[in-house]
């Protein structure tokens, strides 16, 4: 019977080569997306196995809490080896009662050129964020409701600034710098929240910009080359803060464990005065919220393109029946039965999943080659679940769509309208 | 051999419409002959054909070839019949377009289950009889009405069936064309096949060795009974 399905396939090649087109698309897409929502999915995997009652999340910049030599210009290039340790930083902090932090994360920074008058008043320094804490999304608020006076606003939440200058919903321009201290980038930064002790809360302002494919499914895996999270802010006109330009910026992040978590605790009350100290429910609730947001953007996507590959299959395989109602009815004269025209459709079904197949997979491994697509395009049971269901169901369609119209046909009715 | 006995068939039965296109049609055929069944249009002819070819079912009456009773057989065991036992030529032909003169003759053989080179001796085989051989590979759609017919008979005789059934194998044909094809019928008559040849045209009729006439659904005459 394979080879009356390839019969079938070859006679009407052309339309079988878009409709094998089609679902490589669907197929890739599908891996695509289920490639992103495994990704979020994975941020559970951080949070999951923490000690919830005594893990916190802590984030804090080092700008105007220690005190620091200065440095200049000749010492400037091996700046790196003279920043302290986080474990240093942290025992000052907490004045000697160093929490358990072996879950950390370190963020990078270094300073670059003043470039200020390039770019006018108010650019900073960019520090380079770590994975974990763009992974976990903490600043991202729902419904504002772990800052009672910080509005919400889409997107993600950035490190702090120092200097209460701008009201929430101002925006500023920052100079952009990803490990390469010849290039910078500009960016809109919008301010989100302003806090209590006037830090402030950033994200990328995108109102006016066209937004492309990194924007709508945002890395989770950010890397050093790629990734800008933290930013540091302080004002040049503002002289308190000007002295410190020269310095280095620094921001840390971690999972600490505390032996007790008590307000009045001297350890705690360092913490919260120099950054953020997070509780495990406030990390899960913003991780949940960040991922259903994003699942939420691309389940339509992968909804839409998923139908409208079905619509299209049934399509092409209702008018590639009528035209072979003829070959069917001779094969009925030739001794075909209903169950061997399942077999013939199977086959030929077969052959167009088999060469999307291998379409797709050219795709695939043309698109791992792209940054932006490698680390989503992973093979794990997720992918291979909902690909092969994909494939069930499309080869399910290909072949009773077709057997249901040929087999209301009688031997005599196939022969004779036919 | 083919025997009917008290068959009807009736379209569109329990509609308005209803039209009842076989009465009481009882005939049989024995191995060997050459029968002709004639008939103006709209007699029954092909209905009584399609019967025959079990490509059509009838309501009452038993239809039985060699010896075994069609009568509501499941469509696998009446698949299995019209592949065995008989081989049908249509008066278009019935050839699949897109394949060669070898691929149209092995179709039946596809669903004997057959293996590929049995399959495809015995397809060659059919092609010699028919005088084809030369054609193998050449796609139907290049070849005259004589010659498609030809492929057809020889599909029709690729599995040895016991009958051949041909529905105005000479319809589309020409008048030396038709002679050649019912001259190649009856050279398989003479080789043992059981062959029944419906059609219209009485100069093809007197070349088979019996006349059986229908009309209105009814057998009218039989040169083997001269008295219905």
């Amino acid at each position: 019977m394979f080879k009356l399905g390839f019969h079938l396939w070859k006679s009407k090649i052309f339309s079988n080569i878009l409709l094998t087109v089609l679902i490589a698309l669907s197929l890739f897409m599908a891996h695509f997306c289920v490639g992103i929502v495994n990704d979020r999915l994975s941020l559970f995997d951080t949070v999951r196995n923490f000690d919830k009652e005594r893990t916190f999340y802590y984030m804090c910049n080092t700008l105007d809490n220690i005190e620091r030599a200065a440095f200049d210009e000749e010492e400037k290039t091996g700046v790196h080896t003279q920043i302290p340790t986080f474990e240093e930083y942290m025992s000052q902090i907490t004045d000697g009662n160093l929490p358990d932090i072996s879950y950390m994360y370190s963020g990078t920074a270094f300073a670059t050129e003043d470039v200020s008058e390039e770019y006018g008043g108010g650019v900073i320094y960019i520090a380079i964020d770590n994975d974990i804490s763009h992974k976990l999304n903490i600043g991202t608020l729902s419904d504002g409701q772990w800052f009672t006076d910080a509005p919400h606003k889409d997107g993600y939440v950035n490190a702090v600034v120092l200097e209460g200058k701008y009201h929430t919903g101002d925006t500023f321009t920052v100079a952009l710098n990803n490990g390469n201290s010849e290039t910078f980038d500009t960016m809109n930064i919008l301010v989100t929240g302003v806090l209590p002790d006037d830090s402030h809360m950033l994200a990328p302002d995108t109102s006016g910009t066209s937004l492309g494919l990194n924007d709508i499914f945002p890395k989770t895996h950010s890397s050093i080359e790629n990734g800008l999270y933290s930013v540091i802010y302080f004002s040049y006109e503002d002289e308190a803060v000007k002295s410190h330009k020269d310095n280095l910026t620094m921001s840390y992040s971690c999972f600490l464990t505390l032996d007790s978590y008590a307000k009045n605790n001297q350890t705690v009350q360092n913490l919260k005065k120099f950054g953020w100290l997070l509780s495990f429910d406030e990390i899960y609730q913003a991780t949940y919220t960040y991922i259903y947001e994003q699942i939420s953007r691309i389940f339509p996507l992968l909804l839409g393109v998923f139908m409208m590959t079905v619509v299209c299959l049934v399509c092409v395989m209702t008018l590639n029946s009528t035209d072979y109602m003829k070959t069917y009815s001779i094969y009925y004269l030739c001794g075909m039965n209903l169950a061997d025209m399942k077999k013939i459709l199977f086959s030929y079904s077969l052959i167009i999943m088999l060469s999307s197949g291998i379409l797709f997979t050219l795709l695939f491994t043309l698109a791992t080659f792209n940054k932006n697509f490698s680390e989503i395009l992973i093979i794990n049971l997720y992918n291979l679940y909902v690909i092969f269901g994909i494939v069930v169901l499309l080869i399910a369609v290909m072949v009773f769509v077709p057997y249901l119209m040929l087999a209301k046909y009688s031997p005599k009715q196939a022969l004779t309208e036919n | 051999m083919i025997k009917l006995s008290a068959v009807n068939k009736t379209y569109n039965s329990k509609k308005p419409n209803a039209f009842q296109a076989l009465h009481n049609v009882s005939l049989t055929i024995e191995d060997g002959e050459l029968t002709a069944i004639i008939g103006r249009s709209g007699a029954g002819k092909s209905t009584l054909l399609h019967i025959m070819g079990c490509i059509d079912t009838f309501e009452e009456g038993t239809y039985l070839i060699d010896n075994e009773n069609v009568s509501g057989l499941s469509d696998k065991k009446l698949s299995a019949i019209r592949n065995k036992k008989i081989g049908i030529v249509m008066q278009d032909f019935a050839l699949i377009e897109t394949y060669s003169v070898l691929q149209n003759v092995m179709t039946p053989l596809y669903f004997s289950k057959i293996k590929s080179k049995q399959a495809k001796e015995m397809a060659m085989k059919a092609i010699r009889a028919v005088g084809m051989e030369e054609y193998l590979h050449t796609p139907i759609k290049n070849l005259s009405g004589g010659q498609k017919q030809r492929i057809a008979i020889a599909r029709a005789i690729v599995n040895n069936p016991s009958v051949i059934l041909a529905d105005e194998p000479t319809g589309a044909l020409d008048s030396k064309t038709s002679t050649e094809i019912i001259a190649l019928f009856q050279t398989l008559n003479q080789l043992g096949k059981t062959i029944v040849i419906i059609t219209h045209d009485l100069s093809v009729a007197e070349k088979c060795n019996r006349q059986i006439e229908i009309s209105d659904g009814r057998i009218i005459h039989d040169s083997n009974s001269p008295i219905i």
